[in-house]
């Protein structure tokens, strides 16, 4: 604590003795977009952008694992693969073999809210990658040979990245604890029960159900004319048909949790880890932003509180970080800590939960939060380098926000939040009835201690 | 027999509407043709050397304001005391430690309350310090980096802090599959060169390594004239060389101590498997020594490696996931350092498809030495690299990540603009050049980490018969054997003499002599010619080979049929499949003609090959069929079981031992894959008591398709030849089609030529 003062004082007069007068974050350039709806009901976005010869074409459904009906978790992810298997025009694989063929990159990726398609090639190929994802959102086939396929390598990709990894299902763990009935609870990955249970069917019936023009976003950033990309997008895109019935938005709600949760599991991993979560409010919501930047104070940099304390201090930790995952529902803040060979995952836990409810009590100060917001522009500003990047800020500001204009508002947003923001939703969330703490102890440990 | 069966469900299924209705609604096209190209040069950059030979690099790109700061030093692990791995690792990990006049926080505190980020870290060859700063931040960033290169402080407790973090993280990856596999290939790649020991170090080397060893580390490397420096960003050339020149003028120069490595050996043979009972999956790596980074085939290896497995192509993934889902991802590529470099396949997959796996995996390594790449699959990785070329340099960090690429490894720096031409200037004779001169499929040095009970079994039968087996809890990658001292040691096969040991491995001792070459047969087609089957591999399959013919009614009889006419009844199985059932009379003259009159529903088909040609007679008319159907049909023939035992036997098609495997049922089945030239790989599943087969797999059409599998049972004799009564046919898992034969004959004169004829 005194060390703590002290250095609070020898800091700023050292920086000023290195000429950087009062710190403002440097505004980056706003980003120029047109955005539009087809008659199909599919929203458009272009951004020009001629820096180097290359465009992106994405495109983003608003489907994601949150989506998914009890028993099949896992399926929009599976479902995600299966529009790599061909459609009318376009034989199995045949997608990703066409964009590498004129030297494009093209992959997908799932999250609990969105499915995103997306390319990035030489700018003179627009046509063929808008004539690809048209044929998949228009024409999907749907065969049952390739869908056993497919399942097969979903599930190696699951014990890839969970199941054969240390710490790789530390993230379901977290869930599985904190949710009991969004479907956050469940990780996107899936199980392996619900991905055996997957049918043919499912794949039709979520095919007509999401990937329709009006539940779709397409964003075209790159080196493009604007009336050539939009006779293009029209030609392809606009003989989607209109879907014929409404997109279903009945994700159930997490209801408000009650008590502190406190649990012990036991996993193969090598040390013991330990969770810190409270259930937090959504991406875009007023809250949001303040909570944003205690992110940033507790776990961005080597200066920021949990790495301080925990891992360079007290050497507690082996990596300790923390954070709000701000989504389109709401969902948790939480930190997590490896617990060093030695030390006890009690002592940690105290620690993390000491380092959340100083920000209720103490609050942070001026130089924190002037340090948060400086580091919130160097990611806002390194976020939109790439024609990718781009595009994927301007999706997220129509998908997830449904206001493009977003993209842009939240820099000043975040450069009004004040010390007082900041510890008003510390106080707001982090308190002991929303907090769940788990503790992972190695498979056959009796003690705690990672020896 | 059974296939063209299985075809003429698939011809009944046809039939039936499938598509959907937007697929049907959808208009059928071509991919559109590309717009005009837009022009293309390299973005511009430039480049000085200080006084004291520091070399700079300037990209100016002015989209955001943010400048990029990036210093590489030529010293990474390979210059690790031997006795003190993990000296430079530990050295990056303390440069933002504290550096100059300010502490590890001070230097933190300044850094992220600019907004700014730094790092740093070591690679094979070099280490690396970055900093990152808005774009009114230079100054005071460039003289963070400067500190953190030429004044780190190395104080005590930091280098207590960072030892602790280090190994911590060892801790973790010692039960990482992934780590092991990549820490034991580089061991057996390269030996005790600097590239085969761990970069991070081991425990005890790191526990060992004190101040003196850090700071002595430091002084002989970071030096200007052993680094390059790029400032990337929002600025001029003029501020940028302005800046570094006042912030690191006065570094001064200094001799570099000379190094010497010890070379690589030779490629050998080898599989380890590194057991880790709790493993769901096993890691594969596979590979040997290749060329250096400036080497002058390096641009046609990595084109054929590219082949092997990278973007554009990637025959592993196709055949690993595309065609048969065993894995989430398969790759192979060149790694090509200053001093050595590798080739190295790799992927996982699930404990049971182990053997599967790997035996796929070797064999692409032998078809790329063996057989001639196309214009067409080579153009495609081409115009992958060249396309995808603007695309790296699309940011600012992007350029300079190529500009320093060229400097550290002395390029010549006309190779930026020269790219593009230096790809397409690479022909199929080059590949066929390297591939033959370069890879050795007989000398893979092989990894798996995994449950080593779910898959040894398998290795023996694909003849990897001398595995060295390793519990992952005494595994040393400082030892020859790659075993801790004194524990035991246990391989498939016991220990060959020591005179057969490694060649040429500088410090492996006389224990690693468990080493023997043997050779893995290739599945490809030129196997045929060129066969090296083992001779232990090669008599396990003929005797099984000999059973199975046997048991079907000997070989004379089965040389004696001319021809087979056969009676079915089969349903087509599956939610859009008819209800009906199809009553068939299929005749086979062997070789090579076949006919099928069927009747479904009422209506006749009739199906005809003549060897060339081939027909089908419906109520619409007599039609010829397509020139994809007629492949069918032949394939269809070829995998007739007697067809297939007969050309086996007379060495038309290849035929291997593969493991055995459990049924459906629990029953063990031994294996035996046929293939050759005209025949896709075939497995027939035999019943060890009687010897007759009782299923057969095949993925027909190649890429893409899923696997067919024909469950025979019901055998009977006809005329002395054991024919199946009934049969289901089950497609990617999902049971398609199943038939019962009410009459069978065999015949010893041919039959009427009318039936063959267009009918």
């Amino acid at each position: 604590m005194d060390g703590r003062f002290l250095r609070a004082i020898l800091v700023p007069l050292l920086l000023v003795s290195l000429v950087r007068p009062a710190p403002a974050a440097v505004p980056p350039p706003r980003l120029q977009y047109d955005i539009s709806t087809l008659p199909n009901g599919l929203t458009v976005i272009l951004s020009e952008d001629h820096s180097t010869p290359i465009v992106h074409l994405g495109v983003y459904y608003h489907v994601g694992s949150k989506n998914e009906r009890p028993g099949r978790t896992g399926f929009a992810h599976l479902f995600e693969h299966m529009m790599f298997k061909g459609s009318r025009n376009v034989g199995p694989e045949e997608h990703t073999s066409l964009i590498a063929s004129v030297g494009g990159q093209s992959n997908a990726y799932t999250t609990d809210d969105e499915t995103v398609f997306w390319q990035t090639l030489p700018a003179q190929y627009l046509p063929l990658a808008a004539w690809l994802e048209a044929d998949r959102m228009g024409s999907l086939r749907v065969d049952k040979d390739t869908f056993v396929n497919e399942r097969e390598v979903v599930k190696e990709e699951r014990r890839m990245r969970v199941d054969n990894q240390p710490y790789g299902r530390l993230n379901e763990i977290i869930y599985d604890q904190t949710f009991t009935t969004h479907p956050y609870k469940h990780p996107t990955i899936g199980s392996m029960v619900d991905l055996e249970a997957a049918s043919i069917d499912d794949v039709r019936q979520f095919y007509e159900t999401f990937y329709v023009p009006e539940n779709a976003t397409l964003v075209i950033v790159g080196d493009f004319d604007m009336a050539q990309a939009r006779s293009i997008v029209a030609q392809y895109f606009g003989r989607v048909p209109k879907a014929a019935h409404a997109v279903p938005r009945d994700v159930p709600k997490e209801p408000a949790q009650s008590r502190e949760k406190r649990v012990t599991v036991e996993q193969p991993w090598p040390l013991p880890a330990v969770v810190v979560a409270y259930h937090i409010t959504y991406d875009g919501a007023p809250d949001s932003y303040p909570l944003h930047i205690a992110s940033k104070v507790l776990s961005d940099g080597q200066s920021s509180r949990i790495y301080q304390s925990l891992v360079y201090e007290r050497q507690l930790a082996v990596t300790a970080f923390g954070g709000a995952n701000l989504v389109e529902d709401p969902n948790l803040f939480y930190a997590v800590a490896i617990v060093q060979p030695g030390q006890s995952p009690e002592d940690a836990i105290k620690a993390l939960i000491a380092e959340l409810d100083r920000l209720k009590t103490e609050g942070i100060s001026e130089r924190e939060l002037q340090r948060a917001k400086n580091q919130f522009a160097r990611d806002y500003i390194t976020g939109r380098q790439s024609v990718q990047q781009k595009a994927l800020q301007l999706a997220h500001a129509v998908v997830i926000h449904n206001d493009i204009t977003t993209a842009d508002g939240e820099f000043d947003i975040f450069q009004r939040i004040t010390a007082a923001d900041v510890q008003r939703v510390a106080r707001t969330y982090f308190t002991d009835t929303n907090r769940t703490i788990i503790t992972i102890l190695p498979s056959g440990r009796t003690s705690g201690n990672g020896r | 027999m059974k296939t063209l069966l299985y075809l003429l469900g698939i011809i009944g299924l046809a039939v039936v509407p499938r598509l959907e209705a937007r697929e049907q609604q959808w208009p059928a096209e071509s991919p559109p043709r590309p717009l005009a190209a837009r022009p293309w040069t390299f973005p511009a950059y430039e480049i000085r050397t200080l006084d004291n030979g520091l070399q700079v690099v300037a990209v100016l790109h002015h989209e955001q304001p943010v400048i990029s700061m990036r210093m590489i030093v030529r010293a990474g692990a390979a210059q690790d005391p031997r006795e003190k791995l993990g000296v430079a690792n530990l050295v990056a990990s303390l440069l933002d430690q504290g550096s100059g006049a300010r502490s590890a926080r001070e230097v933190q505190d300044e850094i992220d309350y600019m907004g700014g980020s730094m790092s740093a870290g070591t690679g094979t060859d070099l280490t690396y310090a970055n900093v990152l700063v808005m774009k009114d931040g230079f100054e005071p960033g460039l003289r963070i980096l400067s500190d953190m290169v030429r004044r780190p402080t190395f104080a005590s407790e930091e280098i207590d802090r960072q030892r602790q973090q280090v190994l911590s993280t060892l801790r973790v990856n010692v039960e990482s599959p992934e780590y092991i596999a990549d820490a034991v290939f580089d061991r057996m790649v390269y030996g005790f060169h600097p590239y085969g020991l761990p970069q991070n170090g081991t425990a005890d080397s790191v526990t060992s390594i004190t101040r003196d060893d850090l700071v002595r580390f430091h002084g002989s490397y970071f030096v200007p004239n052993n680094a390059i420096l790029a400032v990337v960003g929002d600025i001029t050339a003029d501020e940028a060389f302005g800046m570094v020149r006042k912030v690191f003028g006065d570094w001064q120069k200094r001799d570099l101590p000379p190094t010497q490595f010890v070379a690589p050996p030779d490629p050998m043979r080898r599989v380890i498997v590194v057991n880790k009972p709790d493993a769901v999956q096993t890691e594969v790596r596979a590979g040997h020594i290749g060329v250096k980074r400036n080497h002058q085939d390096y641009m046609a290896l990595n084109l054929a490696l590219r082949i092997l497995g990278g973007e554009g192509a990637n025959r592993l993934h196709q055949v690993l996931r595309t065609e048969r889902g065993l894995t989430y991802g398969a790759k192979a590529e060149m790694d090509a350092l200053l001093e050595a470099g590798d080739f190295e396949a790799s992927t996982n997959t699930r404990s049971d498809a182990t053997g599967e796996v790997l035996r796929l995996m070797v064999d692409e390594f032998w078809k790329l030495q063996r057989e001639r790449v196309g214009e067409r699959e080579l153009g495609g990785v081409q115009a992958y690299m060249s396309g995808s070329f603007p695309i790296t340099i699309e940011t600012p960090d992007g350029i300079a990540t190529q500009v320093l690429n060229v400097l550290f490894y002395g390029l010549p720096i006309e190779q930026l603009q020269s790219y593009r031409e230096r790809v397409s200037a690479v022909r199929p004779d080059d590949i066929e050049r390297v591939s033959r001169y370069y890879l050795r499929p007989e000398r893979l040095s092989i990894v798996l980490v995994g449950n080593a009970s779910a898959f040894l079994s398998q290795l023996k039968g694909l003849g990897f018969t001398n595995v060295e087996v390793i519990d992952i809890a005494d595994l040393d990658l400082l030892t020859a054997d790659f075993r801790k001292p004194g524990t035991t040691r246990s391989t498939t096969q016991a220990a060959p003499s020591p005179s057969r040991g490694r060649r040429g491995a500088p410090g492996a001792s006389a224990t690693s002599g468990r080493v023997l070459p043997v050779a893995h047969a290739p599945s490809s087609s030129q196997a045929v010619k060129r066969p090296s089957i083992t001779p232990e591999e090669g008599t396990n399959a003929r005797a099984l080979l000999d059973r199975v013919i046997a048991a079907k009614g000997g070989l004379e009889r089965l040389r004696a049929v001319k021809n087979l006419v056969v009676i079915t009844r089969a349903r087509a199985l599956g939610p859009r499949a008819p209800a009906d059932v199809a009553e068939t009379v299929t005749y086979i003259e062997y070789p090579d003609r076949v006919r099928v009159e069927s009747k479904i529903r009422g209506v006749t088909v009739v199906q005809v090959f003549d060897g060339t040609r081939g027909w089908v007679k419906d109520p619409n008319g007599t039609h010829d069929v397509p020139e994809t159907m007629l492949a069918d049909f032949q394939n269809g023939l070829r995998r007739d079981t007697i067809s297939v035992l007969l050309a086996a036997v007379d060495g038309r098609v290849r035929v291997r031992r593969l493991p055995d495997v459990k049924d459906d049922e629990g029953i063990v089945r031994q294996a035996l894959e046929f293939a050759g030239p005209d025949l896709e790989p075939m497995v027939m599943y035999v019943d060890s008591g009687s010897g007759l087969v009782m299923k057969q797999t095949y993925v027909a059409g190649g890429m893409g398709k899923p696997l067919v599998e024909e469950i025979f049972s019901d055998y009977r004799a006809v005329d002395g030849v054991q024919i199946t009564f009934a049969a289901r046919v089950r497609v990617g898992g999902e049971l398609a089609l199943e038939r019962t034969v009410t009459d069978a004959k065999v015949g010893s004169a041919p039959l009427d030529r009318s039936l063959f004829a267009r009918p």
